[in-house]
Protein backbone atom coordinates (compact mmCIF):
# COMPACT_ATOMS: atom_id res chain seq x y z
CA UNK A 1 0.00 0.00 0.00
CA UNK A 2 2.99 2.78 1.28
CA UNK A 3 4.13 1.74 -2.01
CA UNK A 4 1.38 2.31 -4.22
CA UNK A 5 1.25 6.11 -2.04
CA UNK A 6 4.72 6.44 -3.07
CA UNK A 7 4.03 6.59 -6.92
CA UNK A 8 0.95 8.71 -6.40
CA UNK A 9 2.48 11.41 -5.00
CA UNK A 10 5.97 10.73 -7.55
CA UNK A 11 3.64 11.12 -10.39
CA UNK A 12 1.85 14.60 -8.85
CA UNK A 13 5.60 16.10 -7.94
CA UNK A 14 6.31 15.66 -11.55
CA UNK A 15 3.38 17.46 -12.66
CA UNK A 16 4.40 19.76 -10.07
CA UNK A 17 8.05 20.47 -10.90
CA UNK A 18 6.77 20.62 -14.45
CA UNK A 19 4.15 23.60 -13.61
CA UNK A 20 6.85 25.23 -11.92
CA UNK A 21 9.78 25.30 -14.28
CA UNK A 22 7.11 27.24 -16.51
CA UNK A 23 5.79 29.36 -13.71
CA UNK A 24 8.59 32.28 -14.67
CA UNK A 25 6.42 33.52 -17.85
CA UNK A 26 3.02 32.99 -17.81
CA UNK A 27 2.78 32.46 -21.68
CA UNK A 28 5.31 29.90 -21.38
CA UNK A 29 3.74 28.50 -18.55
CA UNK A 30 0.53 28.32 -20.91
CA UNK A 31 2.29 26.26 -23.65
CA UNK A 32 4.07 23.96 -21.04
CA UNK A 33 0.64 22.82 -19.80
CA UNK A 34 -0.83 22.34 -23.26
CA UNK A 35 1.93 20.32 -24.64
CA UNK A 36 2.13 18.55 -20.99
CA UNK A 37 -1.51 18.00 -21.75
CA UNK A 38 -1.19 17.11 -25.54
CA UNK A 39 1.31 14.25 -24.52
CA UNK A 40 -0.25 12.54 -21.81
CA UNK A 41 -4.41 13.12 -23.36
CA UNK A 42 -5.65 9.83 -24.05
CA UNK A 43 -5.83 9.16 -28.27
CA UNK A 44 -8.66 6.95 -28.13
CA UNK A 45 -11.30 5.57 -26.49
CA UNK A 46 -11.67 1.61 -26.32
CA UNK A 47 -15.04 -0.62 -25.67
CA UNK A 48 -14.49 -4.09 -25.90
CA UNK A 49 -16.39 -7.21 -25.34
CA UNK A 50 -15.44 -10.17 -23.23
CA UNK A 51 -11.48 -11.48 -24.05
CA UNK A 52 -11.33 -12.69 -20.49
CA UNK A 53 -11.77 -9.25 -19.37
CA UNK A 54 -14.89 -9.10 -18.36
CA UNK A 55 -18.03 -8.96 -20.32
CA UNK A 56 -17.77 -5.27 -21.01
CA UNK A 57 -14.83 -3.38 -20.74
CA UNK A 58 -14.16 0.91 -21.32
CA UNK A 59 -10.99 2.30 -21.51
CA UNK A 60 -8.34 4.56 -22.97
CA UNK A 61 -5.34 4.50 -25.03
CA UNK A 62 -2.83 6.10 -25.59
CA UNK A 63 -0.66 5.79 -29.78
CA UNK A 64 3.08 6.84 -29.89
CA UNK A 65 5.77 5.51 -31.56
CA UNK A 66 7.66 6.64 -35.32
CA UNK A 67 4.62 5.40 -36.91
CA UNK A 68 2.07 5.75 -34.18
CA UNK A 69 3.06 1.54 -34.35
CA UNK A 70 2.31 1.44 -30.77
CA UNK A 71 -0.44 1.73 -28.50
CA UNK A 72 -1.29 1.44 -24.79
CA UNK A 73 -4.54 0.95 -23.29
CA UNK A 74 -6.36 0.89 -19.67
CA UNK A 75 -9.91 -0.32 -19.44
CA UNK A 76 -12.28 -0.96 -16.75
CA UNK A 77 -14.22 -4.06 -17.05
CA UNK A 78 -17.53 -5.61 -15.76
CA UNK A 79 -17.73 -9.59 -14.97
CA UNK A 80 -21.54 -10.26 -14.49
CA UNK A 81 -22.72 -12.12 -11.18
CA UNK A 82 -23.92 -15.56 -13.57
CA UNK A 83 -23.49 -18.33 -10.75
CA UNK A 84 -20.97 -16.61 -8.89
CA UNK A 85 -21.65 -15.07 -5.67
CA UNK A 86 -21.43 -11.36 -6.56
CA UNK A 87 -20.58 -9.30 -9.89
CA UNK A 88 -17.16 -8.17 -10.16
CA UNK A 89 -14.71 -5.59 -11.54
CA UNK A 90 -11.71 -5.70 -13.97
CA UNK A 91 -8.62 -3.64 -14.35
CA UNK A 92 -6.56 -4.17 -17.55
CA UNK A 93 -3.17 -2.58 -19.11
CA UNK A 94 -2.89 -3.37 -22.54
CA UNK A 95 -0.07 -3.22 -24.90
CA UNK A 96 -0.34 -3.10 -28.75
CA UNK A 97 2.27 -3.20 -31.60
CA UNK A 98 0.49 -2.74 -35.23
CA UNK A 99 2.98 -3.19 -37.84
CA UNK A 100 1.10 -2.55 -40.55
CA UNK A 101 -1.13 0.32 -41.37
CA UNK A 102 -2.86 0.28 -44.68
CA UNK A 103 -5.24 2.40 -46.82
CA UNK A 104 -7.14 0.32 -48.76
CA UNK A 105 -9.45 3.19 -50.21
CA UNK A 106 -10.05 7.12 -49.08
CA UNK A 107 -10.95 7.53 -45.56
CA UNK A 108 -10.66 3.87 -44.37
CA UNK A 109 -7.69 2.54 -42.57
CA UNK A 110 -7.08 -0.84 -41.96
CA UNK A 111 -4.68 -2.55 -39.73
CA UNK A 112 -4.10 -6.51 -40.94
CA UNK A 113 -2.88 -7.37 -37.83
CA UNK A 114 -2.48 -6.04 -34.65
CA UNK A 115 -0.13 -8.19 -31.84
CA UNK A 116 -0.28 -7.38 -28.40
CA UNK A 117 -0.55 -8.28 -24.73
CA UNK A 118 -2.64 -7.61 -21.87
CA UNK A 119 -2.72 -8.00 -17.78
CA UNK A 120 -6.13 -8.34 -16.41
CA UNK A 121 -6.69 -8.17 -12.50
CA UNK A 122 -9.71 -8.93 -11.36
CA UNK A 123 -11.50 -7.81 -7.64
CA UNK A 124 -13.09 -9.68 -4.78
CA UNK A 125 -12.03 -11.19 -1.63
CA UNK A 126 -12.08 -14.52 -3.45
CA UNK A 127 -8.72 -13.81 -5.27
CA UNK A 128 -5.21 -13.44 -4.41
CA UNK A 129 -1.86 -12.03 -5.53
CA UNK A 130 0.88 -12.77 -2.68
CA UNK A 131 0.32 -16.30 -1.45
CA UNK A 132 -2.41 -15.82 1.10
CA UNK A 133 0.02 -16.90 4.90
CA UNK A 134 -2.38 -19.87 5.22
CA UNK A 135 -0.14 -22.17 2.42
CA UNK A 136 3.27 -23.34 3.34
CA UNK A 137 6.17 -21.73 1.49
CA UNK A 138 8.24 -24.70 2.02
CA UNK A 139 9.60 -26.94 -0.09
CA UNK A 140 7.82 -25.04 -3.04
CA UNK A 141 5.22 -22.46 -3.16
CA UNK A 142 1.63 -24.11 -3.01
CA UNK A 143 -0.24 -22.11 -5.89
CA UNK A 144 2.13 -20.75 -8.65
CA UNK A 145 0.18 -18.10 -10.15
CA UNK A 146 -1.24 -15.81 -8.64
CA UNK A 147 -5.65 -16.18 -8.95
CA UNK A 148 -5.96 -11.94 -8.93
CA UNK A 149 -3.48 -11.52 -12.15
CA UNK A 150 -3.71 -13.50 -15.48
CA UNK A 151 -1.59 -12.76 -18.58
CA UNK A 152 -2.83 -12.65 -22.25
CA UNK A 153 -1.34 -12.73 -25.45
CA UNK A 154 -3.59 -11.26 -28.33
CA UNK A 155 -3.86 -11.14 -31.59
CA UNK A 156 -6.44 -9.19 -34.57
CA UNK A 157 -7.21 -7.00 -36.81
CA UNK A 158 -8.97 -3.51 -36.84
CA UNK A 159 -10.78 -1.55 -39.41
CA UNK A 160 -11.12 2.61 -39.38
CA UNK A 161 -13.33 4.92 -41.22
CA UNK A 162 -12.88 8.78 -41.00
CA UNK A 163 -15.83 10.66 -39.51
CA UNK A 164 -17.42 12.99 -41.50
CA UNK A 165 -16.73 16.73 -41.74
CA UNK A 166 -13.63 19.06 -42.58
CA UNK A 167 -12.50 19.49 -39.29
CA UNK A 168 -12.84 15.62 -38.58
CA UNK A 169 -11.15 14.90 -41.38
CA UNK A 170 -8.63 17.52 -40.76
CA UNK A 171 -7.45 15.84 -37.36
CA UNK A 172 -8.07 12.13 -38.78
CA UNK A 173 -10.84 11.41 -36.42
CA UNK A 174 -12.22 8.40 -36.98
CA UNK A 175 -14.50 4.99 -35.67
CA UNK A 176 -13.42 1.64 -36.18
CA UNK A 177 -14.16 -2.01 -35.12
CA UNK A 178 -11.75 -4.96 -34.54
CA UNK A 179 -11.43 -7.94 -33.34
CA UNK A 180 -8.90 -10.02 -31.04
CA UNK A 181 -8.16 -13.51 -30.40
CA UNK A 182 -6.35 -14.47 -26.78
CA UNK A 183 -5.06 -16.49 -24.61
CA UNK A 184 -4.02 -16.75 -20.82
CA UNK A 185 -0.91 -18.37 -19.43
CA UNK A 186 -2.72 -20.77 -17.20
CA UNK A 187 -4.94 -22.12 -21.11
CA UNK A 188 -1.69 -21.75 -23.01
CA UNK A 189 0.17 -24.53 -20.26
CA UNK A 190 -3.08 -26.77 -20.52
CA UNK A 191 -3.10 -26.45 -24.04
CA UNK A 192 0.65 -27.45 -24.26
CA UNK A 193 0.21 -30.31 -22.11
CA UNK A 194 -3.09 -31.78 -24.11
CA UNK A 195 -2.11 -31.29 -27.33
CA UNK A 196 -4.66 -34.06 -28.42
CA UNK A 197 -7.78 -32.81 -26.13
CA UNK A 198 -6.94 -28.65 -26.33
CA UNK A 199 -8.48 -27.44 -29.27
CA UNK A 200 -7.64 -23.68 -30.39
CA UNK A 201 -11.92 -23.00 -29.14
CA UNK A 202 -11.06 -24.01 -25.70
CA UNK A 203 -8.21 -21.94 -25.07
CA UNK A 204 -8.32 -18.87 -27.08
CA UNK A 205 -11.22 -16.24 -26.89
CA UNK A 206 -12.35 -13.71 -28.66
CA UNK A 207 -13.59 -10.36 -27.79
CA UNK A 208 -15.02 -7.73 -30.13
CA UNK A 209 -14.71 -4.15 -29.94
CA UNK A 210 -14.79 -0.22 -30.90
CA UNK A 211 -12.75 2.31 -30.99
CA UNK A 212 -12.37 5.90 -31.07
CA UNK A 213 -10.56 8.41 -32.44
CA UNK A 214 -12.04 11.18 -31.03
CA UNK A 215 -8.93 13.61 -29.34
CA UNK B 1 -14.07 1.00 -51.39
CA UNK B 2 -17.39 -1.29 -51.37
CA UNK B 3 -15.42 -4.33 -52.29
CA UNK B 4 -13.01 -3.92 -49.08
CA UNK B 5 -15.88 -3.02 -47.04
CA UNK B 6 -18.27 -6.11 -47.80
CA UNK B 7 -15.01 -7.90 -47.72
CA UNK B 8 -14.72 -6.75 -44.39
CA UNK B 9 -18.03 -7.73 -43.14
CA UNK B 10 -17.42 -10.89 -44.75
CA UNK B 11 -14.25 -11.67 -42.43
CA UNK B 12 -15.89 -10.27 -39.53
CA UNK B 13 -19.26 -12.28 -39.83
CA UNK B 14 -17.00 -15.49 -40.21
CA UNK B 15 -15.41 -14.65 -37.17
CA UNK B 16 -18.31 -13.76 -35.06
CA UNK B 17 -20.46 -16.98 -36.40
CA UNK B 18 -18.27 -19.54 -36.19
CA UNK B 19 -16.15 -18.26 -32.94
CA UNK B 20 -19.39 -17.06 -30.68
CA UNK B 21 -18.68 -19.85 -28.42
CA UNK B 22 -15.49 -18.35 -27.76
CA UNK B 23 -16.78 -14.90 -26.08
CA UNK B 24 -15.31 -15.82 -22.84
CA UNK B 25 -15.69 -13.05 -20.42
CA UNK B 26 -13.42 -13.88 -17.63
CA UNK B 27 -11.40 -17.08 -16.74
CA UNK B 28 -13.53 -16.56 -13.53
CA UNK B 29 -16.78 -15.93 -14.54
CA UNK B 30 -18.44 -18.81 -13.02
CA UNK B 31 -20.86 -18.30 -16.12
CA UNK B 32 -22.15 -21.78 -16.80
CA UNK B 33 -23.16 -23.41 -20.21
CA UNK B 34 -24.36 -27.15 -20.01
CA UNK B 35 -25.41 -29.78 -17.14
CA UNK B 36 -25.73 -28.64 -13.86
CA UNK B 37 -26.08 -30.40 -10.69
CA UNK B 38 -24.18 -33.08 -12.27
CA UNK B 39 -23.79 -35.32 -9.03
CA UNK B 40 -27.58 -35.64 -7.61
CA UNK B 41 -28.45 -37.03 -11.22
CA UNK B 42 -25.72 -39.17 -10.76
CA UNK B 43 -26.33 -40.39 -7.57
CA UNK B 44 -30.36 -40.84 -8.37
CA UNK B 45 -28.81 -43.50 -10.96
CA UNK B 46 -26.39 -45.17 -8.68
CA UNK B 47 -28.92 -45.83 -6.04
CA UNK B 48 -31.22 -47.08 -8.64
CA UNK B 49 -28.91 -49.38 -10.06
CA UNK B 50 -27.15 -50.92 -7.12
CA UNK B 51 -30.79 -50.62 -4.91
CA UNK B 52 -30.63 -54.66 -4.69
CA UNK B 53 -27.21 -55.46 -5.43
CA UNK B 54 -24.80 -57.63 -2.73
CA UNK B 55 -21.70 -56.59 -4.71
CA UNK B 56 -20.54 -53.47 -5.49
CA UNK B 57 -17.33 -52.20 -8.14
CA UNK B 58 -16.71 -48.93 -8.22
CA UNK B 59 -13.31 -46.80 -9.79
CA UNK B 60 -11.69 -44.67 -7.86
CA UNK B 61 -9.68 -42.09 -9.68
CA UNK B 62 -8.89 -38.70 -9.00
CA UNK B 63 -6.31 -35.46 -9.64
CA UNK B 64 -7.47 -35.06 -13.51
CA UNK B 65 -6.15 -31.31 -13.07
CA UNK B 66 -4.84 -30.04 -16.75
CA UNK B 67 -4.23 -33.44 -17.73
CA UNK B 68 -7.33 -33.71 -20.60
CA UNK B 69 -5.36 -35.95 -22.71
CA UNK B 70 -5.03 -38.90 -19.76
CA UNK B 71 -8.32 -38.25 -18.65
CA UNK B 72 -9.96 -39.29 -22.00
CA UNK B 73 -8.26 -42.21 -21.77
CA UNK B 74 -8.92 -42.99 -18.10
CA UNK B 75 -12.71 -42.81 -19.70
CA UNK B 76 -11.63 -45.06 -22.67
CA UNK B 77 -10.34 -47.44 -20.04
CA UNK B 78 -13.03 -47.70 -17.30
CA UNK B 79 -15.48 -47.78 -19.92
CA UNK B 80 -13.73 -51.05 -21.54
CA UNK B 81 -13.48 -52.84 -17.89
CA UNK B 82 -17.50 -53.32 -18.10
CA UNK B 83 -19.57 -54.04 -15.10
CA UNK B 84 -18.62 -50.85 -13.44
CA UNK B 85 -21.53 -49.34 -10.95
CA UNK B 86 -19.69 -46.13 -10.57
CA UNK B 87 -16.99 -43.77 -10.38
CA UNK B 88 -16.08 -42.05 -7.37
CA UNK B 89 -13.45 -38.76 -8.49
CA UNK B 90 -11.88 -38.01 -5.56
CA UNK B 91 -11.31 -33.89 -6.49
CA UNK B 92 -9.14 -31.48 -8.18
CA UNK B 93 -10.99 -31.45 -11.41
CA UNK B 94 -9.25 -27.77 -11.87
CA UNK B 95 -5.77 -27.05 -11.49
CA UNK B 96 -6.56 -23.06 -11.36
CA UNK B 97 -10.27 -23.09 -10.10
CA UNK B 98 -11.06 -21.78 -13.52
CA UNK B 99 -14.80 -22.15 -15.02
CA UNK B 100 -14.09 -23.51 -18.12
CA UNK B 101 -11.48 -26.27 -16.65
CA UNK B 102 -14.63 -27.67 -14.58
CA UNK B 103 -17.48 -27.91 -17.54
CA UNK B 104 -13.90 -29.32 -19.97
CA UNK B 105 -14.38 -31.85 -17.37
CA UNK B 106 -17.48 -32.38 -16.46
CA UNK B 107 -17.53 -32.77 -20.59
CA UNK B 108 -15.36 -35.38 -20.42
CA UNK B 109 -16.85 -37.62 -17.60
CA UNK B 110 -19.94 -37.42 -18.95
CA UNK B 111 -18.55 -40.05 -21.70
CA UNK B 112 -18.25 -42.75 -19.01
CA UNK B 113 -20.70 -46.01 -19.55
CA UNK B 114 -21.87 -45.69 -15.63
CA UNK B 115 -22.57 -42.54 -13.55
CA UNK B 116 -20.15 -40.65 -11.42
CA UNK B 117 -19.96 -38.66 -8.61
CA UNK B 118 -17.24 -36.03 -8.10
CA UNK B 119 -15.45 -34.52 -4.92
CA UNK B 120 -14.19 -31.09 -4.34
CA UNK B 121 -10.79 -31.04 -4.55
CA UNK B 122 -8.42 -28.37 -2.83
CA UNK B 123 -7.60 -26.82 -6.30
CA UNK B 124 -11.18 -26.90 -7.14
CA UNK B 125 -11.50 -24.23 -4.36
CA UNK B 126 -8.97 -21.77 -5.90
CA UNK B 127 -10.64 -18.33 -7.09
CA UNK B 128 -14.56 -18.70 -7.51
CA UNK B 129 -13.39 -22.52 -8.11
CA UNK B 130 -15.50 -23.63 -5.44
CA UNK B 131 -19.14 -21.76 -6.72
CA UNK B 132 -17.95 -23.27 -10.51
CA UNK B 133 -18.25 -26.34 -8.62
CA UNK B 134 -21.16 -25.70 -6.67
CA UNK B 135 -23.31 -24.78 -9.94
CA UNK B 136 -21.96 -27.63 -11.72
CA UNK B 137 -21.66 -30.84 -9.83
CA UNK B 138 -23.75 -29.53 -6.62
CA UNK B 139 -23.30 -29.65 -3.01
CA UNK B 140 -19.67 -29.42 -1.30
CA UNK B 141 -20.51 -32.35 1.27
CA UNK B 142 -22.92 -35.17 -0.09
CA UNK B 143 -23.75 -38.92 0.50
CA UNK B 144 -25.29 -41.73 -1.51
CA UNK B 145 -26.21 -45.29 -0.72
CA UNK B 146 -24.90 -47.94 -3.24
CA UNK B 147 -26.89 -51.17 -2.14
CA UNK B 148 -26.37 -51.64 1.88
CA UNK B 149 -23.37 -49.20 1.80
CA UNK B 150 -23.41 -45.31 2.27
CA UNK B 151 -20.74 -43.27 0.64
CA UNK B 152 -19.96 -40.09 3.10
CA UNK B 153 -18.46 -37.33 0.33
CA UNK B 154 -16.89 -34.54 2.55
CA UNK B 155 -14.92 -31.45 2.02
CA UNK B 156 -11.80 -31.34 4.04
CA UNK B 157 -9.48 -28.44 2.16
CA UNK B 158 -9.49 -27.11 5.15
CA UNK B 159 -6.23 -24.89 4.45
CA UNK B 160 -7.72 -23.11 1.49
CA UNK B 161 -10.52 -21.99 3.96
CA UNK B 162 -8.37 -20.19 6.45
CA UNK B 163 -9.07 -23.40 8.61
CA UNK B 164 -12.33 -22.85 9.16
CA UNK B 165 -14.90 -24.67 11.77
CA UNK B 166 -16.68 -26.47 9.36
CA UNK B 167 -14.10 -27.55 7.17
CA UNK B 168 -14.73 -30.79 7.66
CA UNK B 169 -17.90 -30.65 9.12
CA UNK B 170 -18.12 -32.15 11.70
CA UNK B 171 -22.11 -30.86 12.43
CA UNK B 172 -23.07 -32.65 9.47
CA UNK B 173 -21.03 -35.79 10.05
CA UNK B 174 -23.13 -36.08 13.29
CA UNK B 175 -26.19 -35.59 11.57
CA UNK B 176 -25.22 -38.61 9.35
CA UNK B 177 -24.42 -40.44 12.49
CA UNK B 178 -27.82 -39.86 13.85
CA UNK B 179 -29.55 -40.68 10.77
CA UNK B 180 -27.75 -44.28 10.62
CA UNK B 181 -29.40 -45.57 13.75
CA UNK B 182 -32.70 -45.33 12.45
CA UNK B 183 -31.55 -46.84 8.56
CA UNK B 184 -31.39 -50.33 9.19
CA UNK B 185 -30.14 -50.84 5.28
CA UNK B 186 -27.40 -48.67 5.90
CA UNK B 187 -24.39 -51.64 6.68
CA UNK B 188 -21.57 -50.33 5.93
CA UNK B 189 -20.11 -47.01 5.37
CA UNK B 190 -17.28 -45.66 3.26
CA UNK B 191 -15.94 -42.06 3.90
CA UNK B 192 -14.18 -39.96 0.78
CA UNK B 193 -12.53 -36.91 0.77
CA UNK B 194 -9.43 -35.30 -1.14
CA UNK B 195 -6.92 -34.81 1.51
CA UNK B 196 -7.12 -37.14 4.77
CA UNK B 197 -6.20 -36.60 7.53
CA UNK B 198 -2.17 -35.64 8.84
CA UNK B 199 -1.25 -34.01 5.65
CA UNK B 200 -0.70 -30.19 5.45
CA UNK B 201 -4.18 -29.03 4.05
CA UNK B 202 -6.12 -30.90 6.14
CA UNK B 203 -7.38 -29.50 9.69
CA UNK B 204 -5.41 -31.54 12.19
CA UNK B 205 -6.71 -30.16 15.30
CA UNK B 206 -10.19 -31.98 14.75
CA UNK B 207 -8.37 -34.79 13.48
CA UNK B 208 -8.70 -37.32 16.18
CA UNK B 209 -12.82 -36.52 16.22
CA UNK B 210 -13.30 -36.88 12.66
CA UNK B 211 -11.42 -40.46 13.31
CA UNK B 212 -14.21 -40.96 15.71
CA UNK B 213 -17.22 -39.93 13.74
CA UNK B 214 -15.26 -42.21 11.04
CA UNK B 215 -15.21 -45.37 13.46
CA UNK B 216 -18.54 -44.56 14.40
CA UNK B 217 -20.95 -45.53 11.45
CA UNK B 218 -22.21 -48.60 10.54
CA UNK B 219 -18.83 -51.06 10.05
CA UNK B 220 -16.86 -48.66 8.10
CA UNK B 221 -14.98 -50.99 5.64
CA UNK B 222 -12.17 -47.93 4.63
CA UNK B 223 -11.66 -44.05 3.51
CA UNK B 224 -10.98 -43.01 -0.01
CA UNK B 225 -8.59 -39.66 -0.55
CA UNK B 226 -6.70 -38.52 -3.63
CA UNK B 227 -4.47 -34.90 -3.96
CA UNK B 228 -0.48 -36.28 -3.00
CA UNK B 229 -0.75 -37.74 -6.57
CA UNK B 230 0.89 -41.25 -5.57
CA UNK B 231 -0.75 -44.37 -4.73
CA UNK B 232 -1.37 -45.71 -1.33
CA UNK B 233 -2.62 -47.43 1.24
CA UNK B 234 -2.40 -46.77 4.73
CA UNK B 235 -4.20 -47.10 8.26
CA UNK B 236 -3.03 -43.75 9.59
CA UNK B 237 -4.88 -44.04 12.91
CA UNK B 238 -4.10 -47.39 13.64
CA UNK B 239 -7.79 -48.54 14.45
CA UNK B 240 -8.07 -51.21 11.02
CA UNK B 241 -9.49 -48.44 8.68
CA UNK B 242 -7.30 -48.11 5.68
CA UNK B 243 -7.31 -44.96 3.68
CA UNK B 244 -7.00 -45.50 -0.03
CA UNK B 245 -5.23 -42.82 -1.99
CA UNK B 246 -5.50 -42.38 -5.83
CA UNK B 247 -3.11 -40.79 -8.23
CA UNK B 248 -2.87 -38.23 -10.41
CA UNK B 249 -3.63 -38.67 -14.33
CA UNK B 250 -0.22 -38.74 -15.30
CA UNK B 251 0.05 -41.63 -13.57
CA UNK B 252 -2.24 -43.44 -15.91
CA UNK B 253 -3.44 -45.50 -13.19
CA UNK B 254 -7.23 -45.96 -11.18
CA UNK B 255 -7.88 -48.31 -8.18
CA UNK B 256 -10.65 -51.19 -8.90
CA UNK B 257 -12.49 -51.47 -5.78
CA UNK B 258 -14.95 -54.41 -4.98
CA UNK B 259 -17.43 -54.57 -2.33
CA UNK B 260 -18.41 -57.94 -1.24
CA UNK B 261 -20.78 -57.85 1.58
CA UNK B 262 -18.51 -56.93 4.74
CA UNK B 263 -15.05 -57.35 2.50
CA UNK B 264 -13.35 -55.71 0.09
CA UNK B 265 -10.70 -55.77 -2.45
CA UNK B 266 -8.41 -53.63 -4.36
CA UNK B 267 -6.29 -53.76 -7.66
CA UNK B 268 -4.56 -50.99 -9.74
CA UNK B 269 -5.21 -50.58 -13.45
CA UNK B 270 -2.76 -49.30 -15.83
CA UNK B 271 -3.81 -47.77 -18.94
Amino acid sequence: MLRRWAIVVMLLCCVAISGKSASADTLQAGVSYERLWGKLMPRMATLQFAGNMGFASLGVGWKYGKREQLESTVLVGFVPKYDSDKAKMTLTFKQNYVPIHLEPCEKVHWDPITLGGYMNMITGDDFWTKLPDRYPRTPSKFYLFPTRWHFNICMGQRVEFNLRGKEMQERRRSIGVFYEFSANESYLIEAFMNPKYMKFKDYAALSLGVVLRMF
Amino acid sequence: MSRFLYGIAIVLMVVISTSCEMLDVHPHSVHITGARNVNAQNIKQIEELCASKDTIRFVLTGDTQSWYDETCDMVRCVNSLGDIDFVVHGGDVSDYGMTEEFMMQRDIFQGFNCPFVTIIGNHDCLGTGEQAYEAIFGATNFTFKAGKVRFICLNTNAMDFGFPEDVPDLNYMQQLLDESKSDSTWQYTVVSMHVQPATVVFNNKVMDQFEEYVRSYPKTLFCTAAHDHYLSATDIFGDGIVYHRSTSMDDRTITLITIMGGTYEYEYITF
